[in-house]
């Protein structure tokens, strides 16, 4: 390197030395010890020829101590390593050395500034080892080192944050790769649109329907389905496209791409914002399948209906046209009765009397199946129907009926208001009640009505103090001419409870019974809050 | 033009191979894995656009350069493409960490690699030739690799044509090999003083 | 540096018997073996002194002679010198077999002791060769 500069050394320089003295040497070591690095001098026999006040605070080692050794003396563990050697090379060859910090972790051992000392046990040393070149032609060598602790807390730092950072953007791609995957094998078709009316598939299946292979006019029959946005609607798409009614909130278009077969899709339109702007999701849902099944259940209900309405009409039929036979029959039996009673001899007496007795039955059933076909033909229109009101009107018409125990028809509590038709309303409860009171004992027999409320229906229960009914018999009693005993023992047609059944099955709603034989039946009727839409006036 | 016979190219090598074997000891120790330093290849040329360096003249690359003086004189340097001295830094520092430009601590660990090896060819030279050599502390240069031998005060324009031996040399670290350059930059004198310098120490030797 | 020469006893009986040796070089450096060769040359004046440039070359001329001393570089293209020096001691047991090297590593140290060749490091000197053969002379 190059020569030490002649004012460095040439004492002449230094004459006009303001305190007078001629010693530049100490001069320079005074200030070497202001610096704030430290300054070792090696001289050419590599003993230690001076050592600055930094040296002495960062190491607890005084000139003193230090002056006239070898540096692998004052530090032993730098013996054979790399600041010996660069020492030596430095001494021997004159080569220039840089120690960094990273490969040399605390090269001398010196203590950490009292702030780094909890995560440091050395200072961190950047070391530079410099020849001079002595005025006699020797060498010495110079060590310069500079504290770096800071340097190497914060390069550790950026590495921490860096590797962080590097992970964060690792587990961010997996995830965005996920949601991408997740969003490419979703069967719906998913696009999104901006507020101005860009529209962008999303997803594989709805680059399938909107892109190039897809329904050229699909955009805009979804671009039609989108609140406006404020510039010109767009134009209606062909009426065969939309096939629902859009009032009802679910809609389902039709796809049509050339050269595959049409498909029906349910459309909804979800909405979010970002950057202050509005974007719709859009999720169109391949409906074949049901559009397929309802096509299936709609021919099914048609049929069923058709059917239905053929047995009613020849239960009315059947029923209409012998009635009048019968009339005749039983005319003519009870003219017998009248005229002829007493006159024949006591078996005559008793044919004649089963006769009158079985037009009689036979005219009742006749009658309650009228009713029954009734139930579905001439079914007038729902309205509200307080039940409450419903079951007084019922008491007083069976109090006209006749003469019947105080207090054994009672009601519990209000009854709800129900939708429906009154009259058969009337009926159904009426036949119930009577039923009830029919299979209990005359004297004792009590019928009570009472009701809850479940979230999505009313019941309506009818329970009596009775006989009872088995449990395998609780599903057959609705069924037509069902009885369970003897005409004999209770009277009646067997069409009662089948009428009743059909009432309720008319509103909706159902009927059933629970039932402890000796102990009494509970009749209960549910009905629901709101009316299934399939249940519509005219079907039935 | 620069002649050199076989065996002053070979001695050359030799020197430069000593070296560079010398460093890749230290560096083994200091950083207490097996580091290996070959010299596979020594080439001289004339102009910069010659070397294999220029081919990708837009590529950065980083350089510890020392200058050194004495009976020949010029600029020595380590050269790396900029992603191999990431590499090398990092696997011989042992951590892996996702930036992609040296910090200044990495930068100064890169410096220290560059003096070892640069001290012990220059070093191994003036050893055997017994010429003293004076370096310089090295110092750090990021660019692009067409403008690696421009000076800030420009002096080797006036009619001296620098001179480049080329060493290409190679790390074979634990996990993987790096290659880089060790470029001296002579001008015509000083390569015809150190011609002149091995063929003294050959007829010294062998007559 | 022939001088040097003078320091040494060729009269001494110990070298007499030692007269007539023969050393394989095996260096890719024709420098490396001209310094080597002046440097044993020098010292034992008799020494029958080949040179090969690679391990190929060595390994053919070991086929029709026998060394007793074979020094090899570490560093060379294609087989390196631990893989040849490993070949060398199974052809010629009692041979004294050197691997001579800048690379003074642990590791490649620890190598060459273990499959019983020694360790000289580069650059060769004088004293450095003539030591090692004079004392492995001695101890024969």
């Amino acid at each position: 390197m190059k020569k030490s500069t002649p004012t460095s050394s040439d004492p002449k320089a230094t004459s006009g030395n303001p305190d007078g003295t001629d010693n530049t040497a100490e001069l320079y070591a005074a200030l070497l010890d202001t610096a704030d690095t430290g300054s070792i001098a090696i001289s050419q026999d590599g003993t230690i020829c001076h050592w600055n006040r930094w040296m002495q605070t960062r190491s607890d080692l005084t000139p003193h101590q230090v002056l006239g050794k070898q540096l692998a003396e004052v530090f032993p563990e730098t013996r054979l390593g790399r600041v010996s050697q660069a020492i030596e090379d430095c001494l021997k060859f004159g080569m220039p050395a840089v120690i960094s910090p990273s490969l040399n972790q605390g090269a001398l051992p010196l203590k950490p500034l009292p702030q780094f000392a909890a995560s440091f046990d050395r200072m961190e040393q950047s070391i530079r080892i410099h020849p001079i070149k002595t005025s006699n032609d020797g060498t010495l060598c110079s060590l310069t080192i500079r504290d770096v602790t800071l340097a190497v807390q914060r390069d550790r730092l950026l590495r921490q944050q860096a590797t962080e950072l590097a992970d964060l953007v690792t587990q961010t791609r997996r995830s965005e790769g996920r949601t991408r995957a997740i969003l490419q094998n979703t069967v719906d078709a998913i696009l999104v649109a901006s507020d101005d009316g860009n529209i962008e598939p999303l997803n594989a299946r709805a680059q399938e329907l909107c892109g190039p292979e897809g329904d050229p006019e699909l955009r805009n029959i979804i671009r039609f389905l989108l609140p406006d946005s404020g510039n010109t609607p767009p134009p209606r798409p062909p009426q065969d496209r939309i096939l629902t009614d859009l009032g009802t909130g679910v809609i389902e278009v039709l796809a049509c791409s050339p050269g595959k077969r049409d498909v029906p899709l349910e459309v909804a339109i979800s909405h979010f914002s970002t950057d202050g702007r509005y974007h719709y999701i859009i999720t169109l849902r391949d409906i074949s399948q049901r559009k397929r099944h309802e096509m299936e259940i709609q021919r099914t209900m048609t049929e069923l209906e058709r059917s239905n309405s053929e047995l009613e009409q020849f239960a009315y039929a059947a029923s209409h046209d012998l009635q009048e036979p019968l009339r005749m029959v039983s005319s003519y039996t009870q003219l017998l009765a009248r005229r002829y009673e007493g006159q024949l001899d006591d078996t005559a007496d008793e044919f004649i009397h089963y006769a009158v007795d079985g037009t009689q039955r036979m005219q009742r059933m006749i009658d309650d199946l009228l009713t029954l076909s009734r139930v579905g033909r001439h079914g007038k229109p729902f309205h509200a129907v307080a039940l409450s009101a419903l079951f007084d009107a019922l008491v007083t018409n069976f109090r006209r009926a006749g003469p019947t125990p105080e207090g054994n028809i009672i009601r519990e509590g209000t009854l709800p208001t129900v939708t429906g038709d009154a009259s058969q309303l009337l009926l159904l409860f009426q036949n119930l009640v009577s039923n009830g009171l029919k299979y209990s004992d005359p004297e004792n027999g009590q019928v009570r009505i009472y009701s809850e409320e479940t979230p999505n229906s009313y019941r309506v229960f009818v329970a009596d103090n009775g006989i009872g009914i088995e449990e395998q018999y609780h599903e057959t009693i609705f069924e037509v001419f069902k009885r369970l005993h003897g005409y004999g023992d209770y009277a009646g047609t067997g069409i009662g409870l089948a009428i009743c059944k059909k009432i309720v099955e008319r509103h909706g709603g159902s009927l059933s019974v629970t039932s402890t034989p000796g102990e009494g039946s509970i009749f209960c009727v549910e009905f629901p809050k709101e009316l299934a839409i399939v249940v519509t006036p005219e079907s039935m | 033009m620069i002649e050199l016979s076989e065996l002053e190219h070979d001695t050359i090598s030799e020197l430069i191979n000593i070296g560079v074997g010398r460093a890749a000891s230290s560096l083994s120790e200091m950083v207490d894995q097996p580091v290996e330093l070959t010299v596979p290849r020594i080439t001289f040329v004339e102009r910069f656009s010659d070397t294999d360096l220029a081919k990708a003249p837009t590529e950065i690359v980083s350089a510890v350069s020392q200058t050194f003086d004495g009976p020949f004189k010029g600029e020595a340097m380590l050269v790396f493409p900029e992603e191999r001295s990431l590499e090398l830094v990092r696997s011989l520092l042992k951590v892996d960490v996702p930036l992609e430009a040296l910090t200044d601590l990495e930068q100064e660990a890169l410096m220290e690699v560059g003096n070892i090896i640069l001290n012990a060819c220059l070093g191994s030279i003036s050893n055997v030739l017994g010429e003293p050599i004076n370096c310089s502390m090295p110092s750090f240069r990021k660019r692009e690799s067409r403008s690696l031998l421009d000076q800030d005060g420009d002096e080797h324009d006036a009619g001296k044509k620098p001179v480049l031996m080329i060493l290409h040399v190679q790390f074979m670290l634990r996990q993987n090999d790096i290659d880089g350059y060790v470029l001296f930059v002579m001008d015509m004198n000083s390569i015809q003083m150190l011609r002149e310098l091995v063929r003294r120490f050959l007829v010294k030797s062998f007559g | 540096m022939r001088a040097t020469a003078q320091h040494y006893h060729f009269g001494d009986p110990r070298h007499n018997m030692a007269a007539q040796k023969s050393v394989l070089l095996v260096d890719d450096s024709k420098f490396a073996r001209l310094l080597v060769k002046a440097f044993i040359s020098s010292n034992f004046a008799d020494w029958e002194i080949d040179e090969a440039e690679d391990a190929t070359n060595a390994l053919a001329m070991v086929e029709d002679k026998t060394y007793d001393y074979l020094l090899v570089d570490f560093n060379m293209p294609g087989m390196d010198g631990l893989e040849l020096g490993e070949k060398l001691r199974g052809l010629f047991p009692d041979a004294v077999i050197a691997l001579l090297t800048a690379n003074i590593q642990q590791e490649i140290q620890r190598k060459a002791e273990s499959i019983g060749i020694d360790f000289l490091a580069k650059p060769p000197t004088e004293e450095k060769i003539r030591d090692y053969i004079a004392s492995k002379e001695a101890s024969r």
